[in-house]
């Protein structure tokens, strides 16, 4: 896996609450797989980490599970956003904005020199 | 909020673990499916689909981990499975396990038994709750070292009125009386108080009333409380009795309440009554016969009342020279006073008790330090998979926490029924004697002592060879026979266990053993004839009723004569006293006839034993020379007397005492003088006396005494014949109780009883203490004997006898059991030299028991030792090579 990125702690649970939010109920290989893509494939998924940070937000009440069929008739769980998980992402999109901004104007070359 | 509900999902996922278990697993199979499916929709071949899948996952049982960790709580879980694991090491080890918690459970069963008969008996001998704050007040001679004597009723008057220390002080006398009227007669231990006496001890009546003030006037007085135990035992618990008249000492008395069950002060006593002196008494101050009980006032302590007081009999002293000159005071904490009897026993038993507790957690130590040496091997390869060190301590301190569980609940039940035993070990009559008996029992204080003691051994001895073997050397440890070297190092460790372990059991085994030989000795004391086949019926007859001598002797003879006549019995006699009852005799003081007067400090002391004919024939006691008394000796005729071998041996050296004359000084110049007729074989008054004591008896015809012991030879088992004895004294005075009415045998044992209780726990603590020996050294042998199973095969194999090989490996255990032999004789010296100090006379320091109980010692670390190795020589050598 080399050249691609490991995807750092805690970011992960926000990708995977905004795919859900973006696709609709989905299951772990469909989140897995359409982080990756969306990364345009810079970041590799290792599901054995994704299913516990799926496990975490639902313990926290932010996603649901239900068995369901996929596309193919496999039975596999589906997970989607409650209410709170609506919520949760909205907040987390605006403290990340706010910390990138600040971080970007950290790393931005000083427009007003020296 | 969020991280609490996801507490609250994860705490029930630690008991759904199975479903969880099959949801997660279909969940990735799942996934890893379509995985696939997408990969073959790539155009990859099958292998190549599923391949490249599994990589992705990144290890199936990895992420199966990550859940499980994420699903439940794995700080908890892992303390659950510490404990099943621990559960599942001691079940697979039984003989460690059920060792190691009968160990426990001894040492401490045996200090929670002791703790709870001294926290009875010396913490809190009396039922009071403000006994912190009462002290006993007396009368003290410094000059002549009398350190508590009775009050005169005009000190306790004065003292009253000048005292500034005390919140109450109350004055109270002890006596016995007659109770008569409804039923049998029975003769009461009853105390008559002062005002104060029941403010003192913060005691109202359960029912009824107590007395009032008022009732202490003279001829107001016919107001008495009893006690529970007299109600329910006399009247059967009816409170109709409150109000009804009783006849006491034959006058009529009327109860005015009932003290609550449980209140016994003085200990014993049955009857309270007003102590009603008239002025005339309390005017009194050479006549000492009343004693003072105190409430200290709130933050005043002993030694200010002590000094308080002292200044108030310094005051009396100089008004009173006459009565008071050296007259002093002393304050004495009631509790003090209580347990002065029981106290010395308890605390040789509270040593020993400790004692054992050590010997249980040398024990417990030796054993898990065997234990968790030979599971280097198992932790080292626990290691190398990754487990943490706090992760192995923490198994470790699992499994000891288990067995300190389970000994601890073990030994509460041993001491349960422990506690129990003691209680009912002593007879109802002799425990009335000793205040806090009735209430011995396990209670809090107790049960948390016992409880931090288990945990504490069990945990400190279970934490110090987890952290040794939680940091094993990995190299070592894991190559095979790395395990000798280490034994090298340990085995210093269990040597110094085991031979401490035969130390303390060496102290404990001679302390029993010096008990055991004394209580016996004391029994045989007694060389007469055989004391179970006499019947002992004691009488006293009351001063209003028998007034003259004449009156007392018709009694003693009629009932006696009456006595004699009974079917089965041999001979009657009737004394003032019986041999070996500990109650001591008044002493005499002899003058001789024409001897000189004796030098000032020269003494001629002697015990008086009043007797009717017949007493040495009745107790079979030897009459050495002489004549016997017989009925001629009447109250008229010449007085006579017969004295002791040792009377005889100290006061006529070399001389003949038969026909002798002497009188007791004092005597008046008319005094007759009295003949010595006859020369007895010694008795021993007392169990702890320390030397044979000079006696002299006198014929009860002519020095009647009201108190006399009746004595019969039966022929058959006395107690048949109790009935009708009684029915003699009924027949002569209905109104007439009796005290006591037991065999000879029976009283020795009753006045033996605490000691034999002392003894037989004694004995107890050194069979155990020699049980957990033997179970140290076994232990300890067998490990280091399987520790060298290969190099007894080595030496096998090498062609050396078994003979010879098993001689090595004994010499080594018996050089540590000579160790701690040698370590435990100074310490056995001492405790007996204590016990020979506390128990004059019973207890000796034998050297011949001493060496016997250290070769009995040595006998059993022997065959500890020599059990293991021998089977270990009879192992194959081939199978004992290839063992290691």
């Amino acid at each position: 896996m080399a050249g691609k990125a490991d995807v750092w702690q805690g970011t992960l649970a926000l990708m995977a609450l905004k795919t859900l939010e973006a696709l609709g109920p989905q299951h772990g290989y469909g989140i897995a797989r359409r982080i990756e893509q969306v990364s345009g494939d810079k970041l590799a998924i290792n599901y054995g980490t994704l299913y516990p940070a799926l496990l975490k937000l639902e313990q926290e009440g932010y996603i649901a599970s239900d068995w369901g069929q996929s596309e193919n008739n496999r039975r596999a769980k589906f997970y989607r956003l409650t209410a709170a998980g609506r919520k949760k992402v909205r907040q987390e999109v605006q403290e990340w904005e706010r910390a990138s901004e600040i971080l970007a104007r950290f790393l931005a070359p000083a427009e007003e020199g020296r | 909020m969020r991280a609490l509900r996801a507490w609250s999902l994860r705490l029930p996922g630690l008991f759904r673990k199975q479903r969880h278990e099959s949801e997660m697993a279909e969940e990735l199979q799942s996934n890893l499916q379509l995985h696939i499916e997408d990969n073959l929709a790539r155009g990859m071949s099958p292998e190549e689909a599923r391949r490249q899948a599994l990589l992705k996952l990144g290890g199936l049982e990895q992420a199966k981990e990550l859940c499980r960790d994420r699903r439940t709580l794995p700080a908890l879980e892992s303390f659950f499975k510490d404990m099943r694991y621990a559960l599942r090491n001691l079940r697979a080890n039984p003989g460690f396990a059920s060792i190691a918690i009968l160990t426990l459970a001894l040492g401490i069963g045996a200090n929670s038994a002791i703790f709870s008969v001294a926290n009875a008996l010396l913490l809190k001998p009396l039922p009071f709750e403000n006994l912190d704050r009462l002290v006993a007040v007396r009368e003290s001679l410094p000059g002549q070292r009398l350190k508590a004597t009775a009050v005169s009723p005009a000190d306790f008057l004065d003292w009253r009125r000048q005292q500034s220390a005390f919140q109450h002080i109350a004055a109270y006398r002890v006596r016995r009386v007659t109770l008569t009227g409804t039923g049998e007669p029975e003769l009461l231990p009853a105390t008559y108080v002062s005002a104060d006496f029941f403010a003192a001890l913060q005691t109202n009546a359960a029912h009824g009333r107590v007395l009032l003030p008022e009732e202490s006037q003279p001829g107001r007085d016919q107001a008495v409380v009893i006690s529970h135990g007299l109600w329910q035992r006399r009247f059967a618990g009816n409170p109709g009795v409150i109000g009804s008249d009783l006849i006491l000492d034959g006058r009529k008395v009327t109860v005015a309440g009932i003290l609550p069950a449980g209140f016994g002060f003085p200990f014993g006593t049955d009857v309270w009554g007003p102590l009603a002196l008239s002025p005339q008494q309390w005017e009194q101050r050479d006549t000492r016969n009343l004693y003072v009980l105190a409430q200290l006032k709130p933050g005043a302590t002993v030694a200010q009342a002590q000094a308080d007081m002292l200044g108030v009999a310094r005051r009396i002293e100089e008004l009173h020279p006459v009565t008071n000159a050296g007259i002093a005071v002393s304050v004495i904490p009631l509790r003090d006073l209580q347990s002065a009897f029981t106290q010395p026993l308890l605390l040789v038993l509270i040593g020993m008790a400790g004692f054992l507790l050590l010997i249980a957690c040398a024990n417990v130590a030796s054993l898990l330090f065997a234990r968790s040496a030979s599971r280097g091997k198992e932790m080292a390869l626990r290691t190398a998979l990754g487990a943490s060190r706090w992760r192995i301590v923490r198994q470790l301190l699992a499994e000891s926490l288990v067995l300190a569980c389970a000994g601890a609940a073990a030994g509460l039940l041993l001491a349960r029924w422990a506690s129990d035993y003691v209680r009912g070990s002593i007879p109802p009559g002799v425990a009335r004697h000793i205040p806090g008996w009735d209430r011995i029992g396990i209670d809090g204080t107790v049960l948390a002592l016992t409880l931090v003691v288990a945990f504490l051994t069990t945990l400190v001895f279970g934490l110090l060879p987890a952290l040794r073997t939680s940091q094993p050397d990995l190299n070592t440890t894991l190559k095979e026979g790395g395990r000798v070297a280490a034994a090298g190092r340990r085995s210093r460790v269990w040597s110094a266990l085991v031979a401490v372990e035969v130390a303390l059991a060496l102290v404990l085994l001679v302390g029993a053993g010096l008990s055991a030989k004394g209580f016996w000795r004391m029994l045989r004391m007694f060389d007469g004839a055989d004391p179970a086949g006499i019947l002992a019926l004691q009488v006293s007859l009351p001063e209003a009723k028998y007034k003259d001598a004449q009156r007392i002797t018709e009694f003693f003879q009629q009932v006696a004569a009456r006595m004699a006549a009974l079917p089965g019995v041999a001979s009657v006699s009737a004394a003032s006293n019986t041999p070996l009852n500990n109650r001591p005799n008044p002493v005499v003081e002899l003058l001789i006839e024409g001897r000189a007067a004796l030098q000032p400090g020269e003494r001629q002391p002697a015990d008086l034993v009043v007797i009717s004919p017949g007493y040495f024939t009745t107790l079979g006691i030897p009459l050495l020379r002489g004549r016997a008394f017989t009925a001629t000796d009447a109250a008229q005729a010449a007085p006579v007397a017969i004295i002791s071998e040792m009377a005889a041996r100290r006061y006529w050296a070399g001389e003949d005492p038969l026909g002798r004359r002497i009188q007791r000084t004092g005597a008046s110049a008319n005094d007759q003088w009295t003949t010595i007729v006859g020369i007895a074989a010694d008795v021993k008054q007392g169990w702890f006396d320390k030397e044979i004591r000079p006696q002299l008896y006198l014929p009860d015809a002519q020095s009647p005494r009201p108190g006399m012991t009746f004595l019969l030879r039966t022929a058959g088992p006395p107690m048949n014949l109790a009935a009708s004895a009684r029915a003699q004294v009924r027949a002569v005075d209905p109104e007439q109780p009796i005290e006591k009415l037991l065999t000879l045998e029976q009283m020795f044992v009753e006045e033996t009883s605490p000691f034999r209780f002392a003894a037989d726990l004694m004995l107890a603590f050194g069979a155990i203490a020699l049980l957990l020996a033997a179970i140290g050294v076994f232990g300890v042998m067998s490990y280091t004997v399987a520790q060298r199973t290969h190099e007894i095969g080595v030496r096998i194999a090498l062609g050396a006898r078994k003979a010879d090989v098993l001689r090595l490996i004994v010499r080594q255990g018996m050089t540590t059991a000579a160790i701690g032999l040698c370590a435990g004789l100074p310490l056995a010296l001492l405790l007996s030299r204590i016990m020979a100090s506390q128990l004059f006379g019973v207890v000796a320091l034998e050297y011949t028991t001493l060496a016997a109980i250290a070769l009995l010692l040595a006998a059993v670390s022997l065959a500890a030792t020599g059990i293991p190795t021998l089977r270990a020589t009879h192992v194959d050598p081939l199978i004992a090579l290839r063992s290691d």
